[in-house]
């Protein structure tokens, strides 16, 4: 029987300490295929093989086995907000979610919500737009939350409870560092077991064969861009012409081939199997207090958490460029209550159950905490200032002349 | 007993260690979970007296043992920087309109009211008006807002990895009965250990456990733990950092070792001095003097206790000074701390100790305690920071710390049982041995029986036993500690004889408990020898 309602608030009211997921997965191409973990940044003088992913050894049945963090807590946590905004989007879910629309300036931006700025309600792309015609956090629901703190959490609530769940610090608002300061109750991480890394090769052969010393390239006038004809090259003030990029090759423009190289500081990995652990504490929801409603809310939180987890897992694990990862046979995402003395029972829940356990708990919350807007509406529809707009529109037309320069 | 246990939901445990930001903390830190139970007090505006009470009580049972994974048995990842994206970049505009309108607010006549109101409305046009020439930082700024975009900052996270994701931390000896509830509570409140990733599971244990790592002075692990007194720190410290600004967490330090080791006998003799009785000041600035100025150092130290004192009289222990002269009982030293004994040391002294005899009366050190407090309130910068000079030596400026990164200032380097020791700063003899230096062998040879004679003198009056034997030399013995001629004369004092200074290497027939603070200048920084391994 999946999970519902009156079992969550037991669970919520009772000596349930968190609720735990874990699944094992596969890369998509079977066990032993490569893929490629998230890299760091390293010092050009540490060229190590494999050095640009996070390895780290863990102690399993008695051994150290090599593993690497194949998406992190912070990553994760972006993929479960973009799996609740593409839900509300949906309209299946109820969810307080500000908004800005930078379609008009920025088409490549698009949309950005509380769920997917970096810092959710509280990032500067907000507080440097408008509601009607304020800035944000000179607004009614801008200035509601500011004085939000975990002994009174009702107003962050109402405005961004998954501030609540995956954490929120607003530390550049009105109260600079003092500002409302939530810490996660929702940790969710993919690691890669017996990780070996290996090489990856680049390389371009160019269709029409152009060779190198084909031709000197020229930087030429408006559209045309280059040019091989010196008589059509730009001119520079002592009447020289001038080369494309540094050398006036080919392949500045992008033409003829790219030698070969093998990389194998960022060369992929080959791994036995990825565990994918996430844990809600429903302890920490516990401490959060409340003007009114505190149980109702807490519920609230808490399914939220659990929509998130099957949200997200339902979407599928496309981490990145050739890192698909699909749970193995029968391994699929399993959860468990952990109680306070550490006794485990295990719980059923699916995306279905998720969705309709917390379409139950917004729908029983008391008139004071409800959420204002249906599935789908935003709470808050924000513009770019003008000023911001014009800002981003001359910044793009520079980036744009800037992108033609290819690197040498 | 009081046991309570830690399960690391996540698998893992990310705390940074607190003397190194790239190395994550393993075993936790027993101070570290004081901390997490305080934060669970503060939850509710209405703070509860039987948790409070709960936790005054706690900081009275001393360390815990442990029950954890050691070293071996932990993994660990590759601290890595990763960069977020930071929210510190704005237009600025709502920051101007709220100034505008606080000082609307504070307006003293119609005028003043009606000029801010201006402004208001100036800066309300300015925050979203289109700019016509706008500067590039401006530019710049808006561009960084993107997501995609966003200016990143680097952070790490190191992560360890037990084998065992649960631990627990024992007070044997503790009779929690009439705090049981209050710490249930408080322990149900503990959701996190470390960074915000770290979700735990907490809770009291019924069943008896064995700890695998107990407090012990020979041991080689040192752990922060809490003492009386800490949630009055704590709550002090918050008055200043809010849980905002970065603070260093107040601890004590606490060796620790395996609970299983075959006990050591413990070594019969021990120094007149205490192993661990050490109030430490650790260098931050100014001047790098060697160990060769250590006298000038402890002279300034010294000074700097006295002046602060004004003219009333230091007890004996103190000042060593009595009625009549020198004192016959062991007193405080003074003793500036050198980096030698390691491959790469270069005998640059990193700090200093005020050395307590063990036997020093209650009082006595009550009052050097406070004087030391008084110092810093009166003498001391806002952070603590104290400034030794005098004579020659440049500024040295010092903090008190509790616990240092530095392996020079851990009193357990210097003070671990041994039946070896070298010397890092020469030892000042008592008596003239003759001249070491001479050419003819039988002067030169007949000098240096002396010199042994009189650092075995030395040893039976500063730890109660004589070495079986001493080797002497003018030269250093230890990497990093420099040639006796690099020191100025002791105790340089007009109409006082300069002591001959040599080094030594000094083996006991068992080991000895240190410190080993050696001849004539022992409380001025000369005579401090290493415990070092046997040959």
């Amino acid at each position: 029987m999946p999970l519902n309602y009156d079992q969550l608030n037991r669970l919520l009211a009772g000596d349930t300490v968190a609720i735990r997921g874990t699944a094992t997965l596969e890369p998509a191409g079977g066990p032993g295929d490569k893929i490629f973990p998230p890299t760091h940044a390293v010092d050009d003088n540490n060229r190590k093989p494999g050095a640009k992913y996070a390895f780290e050894t863990r102690r399993i049945n008695g051994q150290d086995v090599i593993c690497v963090l194949i998406d992190s807590v912070q990553s994760q946590a972006n993929r479960m907000e973009e799996a609740l905004e593409a839900l509300w989007a949906d309209k299946r879910i109820a969810l307080p979610v500000v908004s800005v629309d930078f379609s008009s300036v920025a088409p490549e931006v698009g949309r950005v919500t509380s769920l997917t700025a970096p810092h959710r309600i509280a990032d500067a792309l907000l507080r440097d737009s408008l509601l009607g015609d304020q800035l944000f956090r000179l607004s009614e629901i801008g200035k509601s939350f500011t004085d939000a703190s975990t002994r009174n959490a009702t107003a962050l609530f109402k405005v961004c409870p998954t501030g609540l769940v995956f954490g929120l610090w607003d530390s550049t608002g009105p109260k600079g560092g003092l500002g409302a300061k939530f810490q996660r109750a929702l940790v969710s991480e993919i690691v890669g077991i017996h990780a070996a890394h290996g090489s990856k090769t680049e390389s371009r052969i160019d269709p029409l064969n152009i060779l190198k010393k084909a031709a000197d390239i020229f930087e030429a006038e408006g559209d045309e861009r280059w040019t091989p004809d010196i008589a059509r090259a730009k001119k520079n003030s002592i009447g020289e012409p001038v080369k494309f990029g540094k050398e006036g090759k080919p392949s500045e423009v992008n033409h003829g081939n790219v030698t070969p190289t093998i990389d194998s500081v960022a060369g992929g990995v080959t791994i036995d199997e990825a565990k994918h652990t996430v844990v809600l504490s429903l302890a920490a929801l516990r401490r959060l207090g409340f003007a009114e409603s505190a149980t109702e809310a807490r519920t609230v939180l808490a399914a939220l958490g659990l929509l998130a987890v099957l949200a997200s897992e339902s979407r599928g694990h496309d981490l990145r460029s050739r890192c698909l990862l699909v749970p193995k046979k029968g391994c699929a995402l399993t959860l468990e209550a952990v109680r306070r003395d550490g006794e485990t029972t295990s719980l059923e829940l699916d995306l279905a159950a998720a969705i309709k356990l917390y379409n139950d708990a917004v729908a029983a919350l008391p008139p004071g905490v409800k959420f204002e807007k249906p599935a789908g509406e935003p709470l808050a529809e924000l513009t770019p200032s003008p000023k911001l707009a014009e800002l981003v529109t001359r910044s793009r037309a520079l980036a744009a002349v800037e992108a033609d320069v290819a690197e040498a | 007993m009081l046991a309570i246990e830690v399960e690391l939901l996540t698998g893992r445990y990310a705390a940074t260690a607190h003397n190194d930001r790239g190395r994550a903390e393993w075993p936790p830190h027993p101070a570290r979970f004081f901390s997490a139970l305080v934060a669970g007090l503060y939850d509710r505006y209405d703070m509860d007296q039987a948790e409070r009470d709960a936790l005054l009580w706690l900081e009275l049972q001393g360390p815990p043992s442990l029950r954890v994974d050691p070293q071996p048995h932990v993994g660990r990842r590759q601290a890595l920087d990763v960069y977020v994206p930071v929210n510190d970049i704005t237009l600025g505009g709502d920051e101007a309109i709220r100034d505008a309108e606080d000082k609307i607010a504070e307006a003293k006549t119609p005028a003043a009211k009606r000029k801010f109101e201006t402004a208001l409305e100036k800066a309300k046009r300015e925050a979203v008006a289109v700019d016509i020439k706008p500067s590039d930082k401006a530019v710049k700024t808006a561009t960084a807002l993107l997501p995609e975009r966003r200016t990143r900052q680097v952070r790490t996270f190191p992560v360890v990895l037990p084998e065992t994701p649960t631990f627990a931390l024992l007070w044997s000896n503790a009779d929690a009965a009439p705090h049981r509830a209050a710490l249930e509570r408080l322990c149900a409140r503990v959701t996190r250990l470390g960074h915000s990733s770290s979700l735990v599971r907490c809770a009291l244990a019924d069943g008896d456990l064995t700890p695998t790592l107990v407090p012990s002075d020979e041991g080689e692990v040192v752990l922060r733990v809490v003492g009386p007194g800490q949630l009055d720190r704590l709550d002090q410290a918050f008055e200043h950092h809010q849980g905002v600004h970065s603070r260093v967490l107040p601890a004590r330090p606490q060796r620790y070792g395996p609970a299983f080791r075959k006990a050591t006998p413990s070594p019969q003799s021990a120094s007149v001095f205490s192993s661990t009785d050490w109030v430490l000041f650790e260098r931050v600035g100014g001047s790098r003097p060697l160990a060769s100025r250590t006298t000038d150092l402890a002279r300034a130290l010294r000074g700097g206790l006295i002046e602060v004192h004004g003219n009333q009289d230091l007890p004996a222990t103190l000042s060593g000074h009595a009625e009549n002269g020198p004192t016959e009982q062991p007193h405080v030293a003074f003793v500036p701390l050198p980096f030698v004994g390691h491959e790469h040391a270069d005998g640059a002294l990193m700090g200093c100790a005020l050395v307590l005899p063990r036997e020093l009366p209650g009082r006595d050190r009550e009052l050097l305690l406070r004087l030391v407090a008084k110092w810093e309130r009166e003498r001391g910068t806002d952070r603590g920071d104290l400034t030794l000079a005098g004579g020659t030596l440049p500024p040295f400026r010092i903090r008190r710390v509790d616990v240092s990164a530095k392996a020079a200032l851990d009193p357990m380097r210097w003070s671990r049982s041994s039946a070896r020791f070298i010397t890092a700063t020469p030892i000042a003899l008592d008596r003239n041995p003759g001249n070491l230096r001479s050419n003819q062998d039988g002067t030169a040879r007949k000098a240096a029986l002396e010199a042994q004679k009189s650092i075995s003198d030395a040893c039976l009056y500063v730890v109660g036993v004589r070495p079986v034997s001493v080797e002497v030399s003018l030269a250093p013995l230890l990497p990093g500690a420099q040639h006796v001629r690099d020191f100025l004369p002791w105790p340089g004092r007009p109409g006082r004889t300069p002591r001959v200074r040599v080094h030594a290497d000094i083996q006991f027939a068992a080991r000895v408990r240190g410190p080993l603070l050696l001849g004539a200048g022992r409380y001025f920084g000369l005579g401090l020898c290493l415990p070092v391994e046997d040959r």
